[in-house]
Parts: C-alpha cells; sequence; structure tokens
C-alpha cells in the first residue's frame, strides 16, 4: 500500500508494519498473562540460592553419596528400573503383535476372492474398534495410568509394570501394523491362497520379511521405557524413580546427586545396548 | 583510496593457491573489467580486495595499509567502506527486499538500531528510488523468494547501490539477466559508480559488454594476468587465446 | 549368525530375569475386593464430575497448564537463540539439560522455588533448552553461507549476521521444531502436577488421593481434550510453514 503524503513530500508506508505493531503488542499481553498465571516470579528463584533449606540441598549434591549400604541400594533399584521397563515391554508386545495382525488386511481372510458381505462388513468395524482403542492407550499419559494403578493395585513395580504394558501396547500395535503393512504382500498372500492358515501365513509369509524392523523398533521402545520407569517410580512405581523421590524428599542432597548419575548412566547403557542389539541382528 | 596488491598467493584451498606471487594497482576511482575463463581465479581475486580472504603470502594493501597486519577489530571497521557482491545473490529467501536491501548499511547501524530499522524500515522512498534505477520499484515490499532469478540479481545489485562503500567488487553481476536488461543494469552500476566516485572491480563473462563499458579490461587466466589493458588495445585474438581450450577440456 | 543367537539369548534372559527379580502382585487382579472396588472406580469413570463450579476449577487449572507449556517453550526457544548464537562448548551443557527428565527437573525446582507451576514451568523452559538448543544449534551450522558472508564482508557485526542472514533462514525449520516441542510439553506440563508443579496434574493427584474418580475422570478428560487442542493447532501451523 503506497500513499502519498503530498506531491513535494511523498512518503511510504511499510505494509507490514501495523501487523508487526499489532503482534508484537498481542505478544507482551500473552507473556504478561501467562507469567501471571504460571506464577513466574524471579524473585522466588534468586531467593532460592539465599534460603537455607534449599541452598543446602544443593551444596549437599558434592560429594554424591558413595557409603556401601547406599550404592547397594540404588544399584538394586536401578536393576528395578530395567525390570520394570522389560517386564512392560514384553506385555505390551504380548498385546500389541496380535492386534496388529489383526488389524493387517492382508491376513483378512475376507480379503481373498469375494469379500463375503458379512465378513468384510464385521472386520472393517473390528479393525476400527482396535484403532480406537489402541489410540486412547497411547494417548493417556503413562504416567495418569501409573497414578490410576497405583490405587488398585498398590505401590511398588506391578503398577509401573502394568502402566507401561498398557500405554506401550497401544504404541506398539500401532507401529507393529504399520510395519506390517508396509511389506511386500505376495509371499503372504500366496501362502493364504494355498490355504495355509492365518497365523502360518504370518510366519512365514510376513514375519520374515520385517523382523529387522520389529526388533529394531521394540529395542528402541524398550530405551524409551527404561526412562519411563524411573519417571513412573516419582508416584510410587517403584525403581530408580521411587528412591529418588525418596531421598528428594528427606533433602538429601548427595543420594539425590549419585542416583541421578546412574540415571545418566543407566540411559547411556540402554542406548548402548540398543545400539548393539540391533546390530547383532542385522 | 588506492588498493595494491603485492606478490600475493592466495585461493581457498591453502594447499593450491590458485594466484601465485601476483601483484595489481588499482587507483582511487578506476573502474576495472575482469575476464577469464572459469577457475581462472577472478572471484579469488575479488574476495582477495574485499578482505574476505587472507593471502598465504604478500600484501594486500588498501590506501598503503594492510589490514592483515591490523587488529581484528580495526580490519572489521574497514569492511564496511568495501562491499562484495558475490555471484549469487546473497538474499535470504524468506525476507523482504526492504530489508535485504538496507542491510548493506548494516555496519553502519548499531545492533539496535539495526533491530528498530527491521521493525520499522525508514528511507523507504530512498530505497524505492534505488529499485527503480533497476526496473524494481514495485517489488520493494515483496519476498526475495518470489522473485525471478533476473530480479533477485538486480535487487543484489541495487543492494550494492544502496551501500555506502567506496569500493565496489562484483561477481558475475549479469549472468541471471537477458542481454536488455544486462545492458541496462551495465549503465545504471557503472553510472552510479562515477557518480559517486566509487571505485569498482567487476568480473564478467559477457566479455563485449565489458569491453564497451570499462577503460581498463584485465584478463586472467590460470591465476595470472593475460593481459591489462584498454579494450581499444586488446585485440581479437588476445581474447581468444585468453579462453582458448575453455569448452572441450 | 552367531550374533543373532547371543542376541537372542541375552534378550530372553533379561526377560525371564526381570519377572523373577520383581515381586509382582498379579494375584490382585483376581482378589474379589480389589475386582469389586475396579468395578466400582470404573463405574464412578463413566460419570464424570460436571458441576459448574468443578469445571471452573478444572478450567482455570487448564488455562495454567497450557500457560506452563506455552511459556516454558518460549523461554526454551530464546534461550534456544542465545545459544545458537554463541554456539560454542555448550553442548555438554544442553546434553546435561536433555538428559535430565522434565519430573526429575520439576522435583528438584520444588524445593528450590516451593509448589506451584513455577516450579513446572522452569523444569520444562530447562529441559526443552536443552532439546531446542541442540536442533537450532544444528539447524544454523547446517545452513548455506552466502547472504552470511556477504554481511559479514560488508563489516556488519556477528549479532547482526545473525539476526538478517542466518535467521531468517533457518526461521521455518526453527518455528517448526519449537511448535513440536510444545505438543511434548503440553503433555508434559499436565502430568508435572503429580509431583505438586501445578496444573491440571496436581488436580489429578488430588483428587485420586481421595478415590474421587468421577473427579479424576474430568480432569482426565481435560486433559484429553487440550492435548488434542494443541496438536491440531501446531499442525496446522506446520502445515503453513511447509
Amino acid at each position: 500500500m503506497i500513499r502519498v503524503r503530498s506531491v513535494d513530500q511523498p512518503t511510504l508506508r511499510d505494509p507490514a508494519a501495523s501487523g508487526r505493531v499489532f503482534f508484537v503488542g498481542l505478544f507482551v499481553l500473552a507473556i504478561w498473562q501467562m507469567a501471571r498465571l504460571t506464577e513466574f516470579d524471579l524473585l522466588t528463584l534468586f531467593a532460592a540460592f539465599t534460603d537455607p533449606a534449599p541452598r543446602n540441598f544443593l551444596l549437599g549434591f558434592f560429594p554424591p553419596a558413595h557409603s556401601v549400604a547406599f550404592l547397594t541400594l540404588a544399584l538394586v533399584e536401578t536393576w528395578r528400573t530395567v525390570a520394570i521397563a522389560t517386564c512392560g515391554m514384553f506385555i505390551a508386545g504380548l498385546i500389541g503383535l496380535p492386534i496388529a495382525i489383526l488389524l493387517t488386511r492382508v491376513l483378512s481372510l475376507s480379503a481373498i476372492g469375494q469379500p463375503q458381505f458379512g465378513g468384510a462388513v464385521f472386520s472393517g468395524f473390528l479393525r476400527r474398534v482396535l484403532r480406537s482403542l489402541m489410540v486412547f492407550l497411547r494417548s493417556v499419559p503413562e504416567l495418569i495410568w501409573a497414578l490410576l494403578l497405583v490405587r488398585v493395585v498398590g505401590l511398588g513395580p506391578t503398577a509401573g509394570v502394568l502402566a507401561i504394558a498398557i500405554s506401550y501396547s497401544g504404541m506398539l500395535g500401532k507401529v507393529y501394523a504399520e510395519i506390517f503393512e508396509s511389506v511386500d504382500p505376495l509371499p503372504t498372500l500366496s501362502l493364504l491362497n494355498q490355504g495355509a492358515s492365518r497365523l502360518q501365513a504370518f510366519a512365514f509369509g510376513l514375519l520374515p520379511q520385517c523382523s529387522d524392523e520389529l526388533i529394531s523398533y521394540s529395542v528402541y521402545r524398550w530405551e524409551c521405557a527404561v526412562r519411563s520407569s524411573v519417571i513412573l517410580g516419582f508416584v510410587g512405581a517403584g525403581g530408580l524413580g521411587q528412591q529418588m523421590d525418596l531421598s528428594m524428599k528427606m533433602f538429601a542432597g548427595d543420594e539425590v546427586c549419585t542416583l541421578l548419575i546412574l540415571f545418566v548412566l543407566l540411559v547411556s547403557f540402554a542406548d548402548w545396548a540398543s545400539q548393539a542389539l540391533r546390530k547383532a541382528w542385522e | 583510496m588506492r588498493v595494491e596488491l603485492q606478490q600475493v598467493s592466495a585461493g581457498l584451498d591453502p594447499a593450491q593457491a590458485i594466484l601465485q606471487n601476483f601483484s595489481l594497482r588499482i587507483e582511487k576511482g578506476e573502474h576495472i573489467a575482469l575476464i577469464g575463463p572459469s577457475g581462472a581465479g577472478k572471484t579469488t581475486l575479488l574476495h582477495l580486495l574485499g578482505l574476505a580472504l587472507a593471502p598465504h603470502a604478500g600484501q594486500v594493501l588498501h590506501g598503503d595499509r594492510d589490514y592483515w597486519a591490523a587488529r581484528a577489530g580495526v580490519r572489521h571497521q574497514y569492511r564496511a567502506q568495501v562491499m562484495i557482491a558475490p555471484q549469487t545473490p546473497p538474499l535470504p529467501p524468506r525476507q523482504r527486499v526492504v530489508t535485504a536491501i538496507q542491510a548493506a548499511r548494516l555496519a553502519y547501524m548499531g545492533f539496535w538500531a539495526s533491530m528498530l530499522a527491521w521493525l520499522a524500515p525508514r528511507d523507504l522512498v530512498e530505497v524505492r528510488n534505488v529499485l527503480a534505477e533497476f526496473d524494481l520499484a514495485d517489488k520493494l515490499f515483496e519476498r526475495v523468494d518470489r522473485l525471478s532469478g533476473g530480479e533477485r540479481q538486480r535487487v543484489g545489485l541495487a543492494r550494492l547501490a544502496w551501500s555506502l562503500a567506496d569500493l565496489w567488487l562484483v561477481d558475475e553481476p549479469l549472468a541471471a539477466l537477458d542481454p536488455v536488461r544486462a545492458r541496462q543494469a551495465m549503465q545504471v552500476m557503472t553510472g552510479l559508480a562515477r557518480q559517486r566516485e566509487v571505485t569498482l572491480v567487476a568480473s564478467f563473462h559477457q566479455v563485449e559488454l565489458a569491453l564497451e563499458f570499462f577503460p581498463r579490461v584485465i584478463g586472467l587466466r590460470e591465476g595470472k594476468v593475460f593481459f591489462d589493458a584498454a579494450p581499444k588495445d586488446i585485440r581479437q585474438e588476445d581474447v581468444a587465446a585468453l579462453f582458448e581450450n575453455e569448452k572441450g577440456l | 549368525m552367531n550374533a543373532r543367537w547371543v542376541a537372542l539369548f541375552s534378550l530372553l534372559a533379561l526377560i525371564v530375569a526381570s519377572f523373577l527379580s520383581l515381586d509382582l502382585h498379579w494375584l490382585v487382579f483376581f482378589e474379589t475386593d480389589s475386582v469389586q472396588s475396579m468395578g466400582r472406580f470404573v463405574l464412578e469413570f463413566m460419570h464424570p464430575d460436571l458441576q459448574p463450579q468443578f469445571v471452573l476449577k478444572v478450567w482455570y487449572a487448564s488455562l495454567e497448564t497450557i500457560a506452563m507449556s506455552a511459556l516454558s517453550t518460549l523461554i526454551a526457544a530464546c534461550l534456544g537463540l542465545v545459544i545458537a548464537f554463541k554456539a560454542s562448548g555448550v553442548r555438554p551443557l544442553l546434553n546435561l539439560l536433555r538428559a535430565v527428565p522434565e519430573l526429575v527437573w520439576a522435583s528438584l525446582l520444588l524445593i528450590a522455588v516451593g509448589l506451584g507451576p513455577f516450579a513446572g514451568t522452569l523444569a520444562l523452559a530447562l529441559h526443552t533448552t536443552g532439546v531446542l538448543g541442540r536442533l537450532y544449534l544444528e539447524a544454523i551450522e547446517n545452513q548455506t553461507d552466502g547472504p552470511a558472508f556477504a554481511l559479514r564482508a560488508a563489516g556488519a557485526s556477528s549479532a547482526q549476521v545473525f539476526f538478517f542472514a542466518q535467521l531468517p533462514q533457518a526461521l521455518p525449520q526453527l518455528v517448526s521444531y519449537t511448535v513440536y516441542r510444545w505438543e511434548n510439553n503440553i503433555r508434559a506440563a499436565a502430568v508435572l502436577g503429580v509431583v505438586g508443579a501445578g496444573g491440571l496434574g496436581q488436580m489429578l493427584s488430588f483428587h485420586l488421593g481421595l478415590f474421587q474418580m468421577n473427579k479424576a475422570a474430568t480432569v482426565i478428560a481435560a486433559t484429553l481434550i487440550l492435548v488434542a487442542l494443541v496438536d491440531s493447532l501446531s499442525d496446522r501451523i506446520r502445515r503453513r510453514l511447509g
């Protein structure tokens, strides 16, 4: 938009200028409101470095707790974290795999030849239901599952294992199904046409083609599960997280430091293990 | 001010200096055209003159001063006096033409002044006038990636015209322009340079235009001066020999 | 071939050892009172509390949660830009910020600044800075040099080169990363509250503690709606960019 003010003193207006000013204003307003809502207060933050309780907690970090008793306890909890993640993933796989098989259209018997009216509609309906179920399982954050389960089965690793199992089964089911769909359907279809059962067609036609991808994804998810299980520990689901929560509540900075170090080591180890496993499988 | 290269060795790759033992003298306000086959060292020479490339050996003197021997801060401050217009117009795709052009004077603005200039660009009429010289007045607020290749190249030249440098180093400014536009751009560029008494060194593939508009033409071949003369003293055979073997390598 | 068997065997060993070493209460599901209470919970869950007073509280908690996620992402984006500009020797710090999960940061910060959404916002900001800082750094490092070189050669300062050449080029990519992190942060903000960092999470933890399943159901529903809203908004923004 070019606006000429007068013949001898023409001026131009930047068409984007008013828009920019408006957005800057809106932005400032939004930040101000958000700071209010979140009780953002830098003074409180600075006070943290001077108040005795948080200050001593922070200073207590060094040296990290290294008594044999504590280290043993910490290592046991670290193992339990891995165990929770592994059990959870295993169960998630047990649930996710069959669901993925059911979802794979290629394996649908009703797809061979003329689809029977009833068969096709029913299996389509079943598929939609299963998909929605898995979306639901995936969308609810694990922590919420864990919170609920702790109320039902009590504190401890059971809640953690189940929380991981439930939410990861949704993820695994979806991705397994996608992997199955992406595979060349020909070997599977020919097996079905020969009269093989669905499971035989799956095991001998589909599975061999994508076992690498399946393993790769599952191991990657296992790594995520290890991290999740630490977090779930904060609501009482056992393992390293639960111990960290306890130590923090006791203001034992040195213990928290050791546990954090162990956590970082654990995550690095899980990363290494998953790389090694995936490489070994190729 | 006068620029001088004294026995300079330079090149992007330290192991293989394109220019070796190279000497050149440019007086204030001179207009020089660089021609020569690809790989002859035209871009290297321009970057050397523009303090964008340090020599491995020899001296680059601007007004009898070697800025590579000076402190980095002093050297960087001097860069405001020199403007390189690269072969590919250095315009961020999503930026608007007005901002891209005004960026030519960043060295003359403090940081916060430049931020303010981005928010609320000033001197809009003057910028548009510069664009008008290159027939781009209506593209003032357009986004760079919505322009054609030729238009972008002309914006690059307009940016050069907007700068306050007194040494212009232009790398292949006509590559994306059709013959009519190319001639136009040449006229405007050399005209403005003469008007502001700017020292101009430009490289070209369009030999005829170079010979027509520049009083001094240097032919570069394999990092050496093949000829350095006024157009009337350059023969067809010299030009042919300069580019010999360029096609069909 | 050998490597595969070793891998398979160690995997199986891991799984078996895991199950054996944890004392899992499978039987809980088959005890009568727990089945009864689970049934009761599920029933209560089906009837979320929709009384206006309570919905208002949930609404306010949702605003708090969204503010936490948005503000922390913005802070992280600004710090990320500073980091991308400075660019040297900052990677170990970024890795540390990223490695520690948001919830752990939140628990630590609670000790420093007390209960409430401030701790949650700071925790998310720290963790996200680690993530975005690294992404921004790489996006800017991977750019083509042209405009930055030209501005530098013309005497512009490093900061000017950053804002007038490097940033405009990388901006679509940076915004895309930032918006994607916001998607993650809204989920994180919703659950950080369980350790006391405000928002919907704190409400959920509170009502679950009192076994008020109907109220918890409302809070969970609000969380899912909020997450879906942010997801779709972020989708639209990213599509407009790409």
